[in-house]
């Protein structure tokens, strides 16, 4: 007897949507489907709603793309975010990690992506034109670039700031260094050098 | 039970992102290219994370596993940091990772393949012609897999061509002969200086060539054949080839 038939088409059908999910391999899939399948349906119905209303209800800032549940975004929305500095990431989870520090008081722009040649990923595919029509808008006086500390992400940096200096906006990029609780004994030369580089007085 | 782990050199050519913190990581070693599992890599704290960048000369500890051999150690021997400092050579690394990747396919070549590289990416780091570099990497990359183009002899005939020889065809397999022109039309005329340079890519060393002068128009040309005809035997495109057309027609 085939899988299929073994299976009922619904249950085969779950099965199938899960294993779409990034991660979800074929038996995974098939386990979480079978624990929907035991659950209550109260709990069922709340993940279904769930899932629904991100979709629904949860749309991109058309200022800086983070997600929003209005036009703009919570952090756009804020009057007392400075406006003149921008912090430029690859994914919202990027702009959230930033967040949580408190530290950062200006606005975000949120890529959705990176120049990635050898995934086929350029300029087009990420919302690269959108900040620069955003710094000729809004008067901003530095642009932080926060993308990952790869390869993929210092090409995007590095594409940035080309095309950001004709333009007079002061652009920098986050810091790289050592991580606090890390052993310098097993820290990259590329990392180390970058610290060393990246030294600054003690107080 | 046979030995559980081993090591080798290599150079990082591909990552693919899996799970929650780990990677895929194509590797070209001498021996041959190696998929491996590196694990918890993309975390801040990882220690080999640094030491697995894109086109890094590295030594390696893997230990044998089910499906894919899984990354213990890594120390990064060469980082070719200047490739990280310029956009062009970033783009020109990208296209070297990708070619290598696309068209190195069994273990027979891997040991010159993996020398070639480590030229190519030695030269561009510090050249002022990444062209030329690129040209000699693909074409010499090229012979070593055995798609070594025609460029003494006619690709028909196989008389020798001279300086009147002036049709390139990809489907012949090189250059052509005035005399057979008619066996592809759709040839594409190339100038002399074009013919020179594949054939000086060809033969040459990369220190002889990259020293030689030549025009803009000509590198975009050599460019195009070369990248046509690496798509021709690997039946892919080159996704970093728009990067590089990019990234090049600003800054020369």
């Amino acid at each position: 007897m085939s899988d299929s038939s073994l299976l009922l088409e619904p249950v085969a059908r779950l099965i199938e949507e899960l294993g779409r999910l990034p991660g979800i391999g074929p038996k995974s899939a098939s386990r979480l489907a079978f624990f929907i399948l035991r659950a209550p349906e109260s709990k069922v119905t709340m993940l279904a709603d769930a899932l629904l209303a991100v979709k629904h209800q949860v749309r991109q800032c058309i200022r800086c793309h983070y997600i929003s549940d209005q036009e703009y975004c919570a952090v756009c929305r804020n009057p007392v975010r400075q406006t003149g500095t921008i912090c430029v990431v690859e994914d919202p989870l990027d702009a959230l990690a930033i967040e949580r520090t408190g530290s950062f008081k200006g606005s975000y722009h949120v890529l959705h992506g990176r120049i990635a040649p050898l995934e086929g990923m350029g300029r087009e595919d990420i919302f690269f034109d959108d900040l620069l029509e955003r710094i000729g808008a809004e008067s901003i006086r530095e642009v932080i670039v926060a993308t990952n500390p790869n390869l993929e992400g210092e090409a995007t940096a590095a594409y940035l700031q080309r095309e950001l200096s004709p333009l007079g906006t002061r652009v920098t990029r986050l810091a790289r260094g050592l991580p606090t609780g890390g052993d310098l004994e097993w820290a990259d030369t590329h990392t180390l050098t970058s610290a060393l580089e990246g030294r600054r007085e003690l107080f | 039970m046979g030995e559980r782990l081993y090591r080798c050199d290599g150079i990082i050519l591909k990552r693919i992102d899996v799970g929650e913190a780990d990677r895929i990581v194509t590797i070209l070693t001498p021996q041959g290219k190696i998929i491996a599992t590196a694990r918890g890599v993309r975390k801040t704290q990882s220690k080999l994370s640094g030491h697995l960048e894109l086109l890094s000369h590295c030594q390696l500890q893997l230990a044998v596993g089910k499906t894919r051999d899984v990354l213990t150690q890594s120390i990064a021997v060469e980082r070719f940091a200047q490739l990280q400092q310029q956009l062009v050579r970033m783009a020109a690394g990208y296209y070297v990772a990708e070619l290598t990747d696309t068209l190195l396919a069994d273990e027979d070549a891997a040991a010159q393949v993996y020398e070639l590289c480590l030229v190519a990416l030695r030269t561009l780091c510090t050249s002022t012609s990444v062209e030329m570099a690129l040209h000699w990497y693909t074409m010499q990359l090229c012979d070593a897999v055995g798609y070594r183009p025609q460029l003494v002899d006619c690709a028909v005939c196989g008389s020798t061509l001279d300086q009147h020889a002036n049709l390139w065809s990809a489907v012949q397999g090189g250059m052509l002969c005035p005399n057979c022109a008619r066996s592809d039309i759709q040839a594409t005329r190339v100038s002399l200086a074009v013919f020179k340079v594949l054939r000086l890519v060809q033969r040459e060393s990369l220190s002889y060539v990259i020293a030689l002068e030549v025009p803009a128009e000509v590198h975009a040309t050599v460019f195009v054949i070369l990248r046509r005809w690496v798509m021709r035997h690997s039946e892919r495109a080159i996704r970093s080839a728009q990067f590089l057309d990019d990234v090049r027609s600003q800054t020369f």
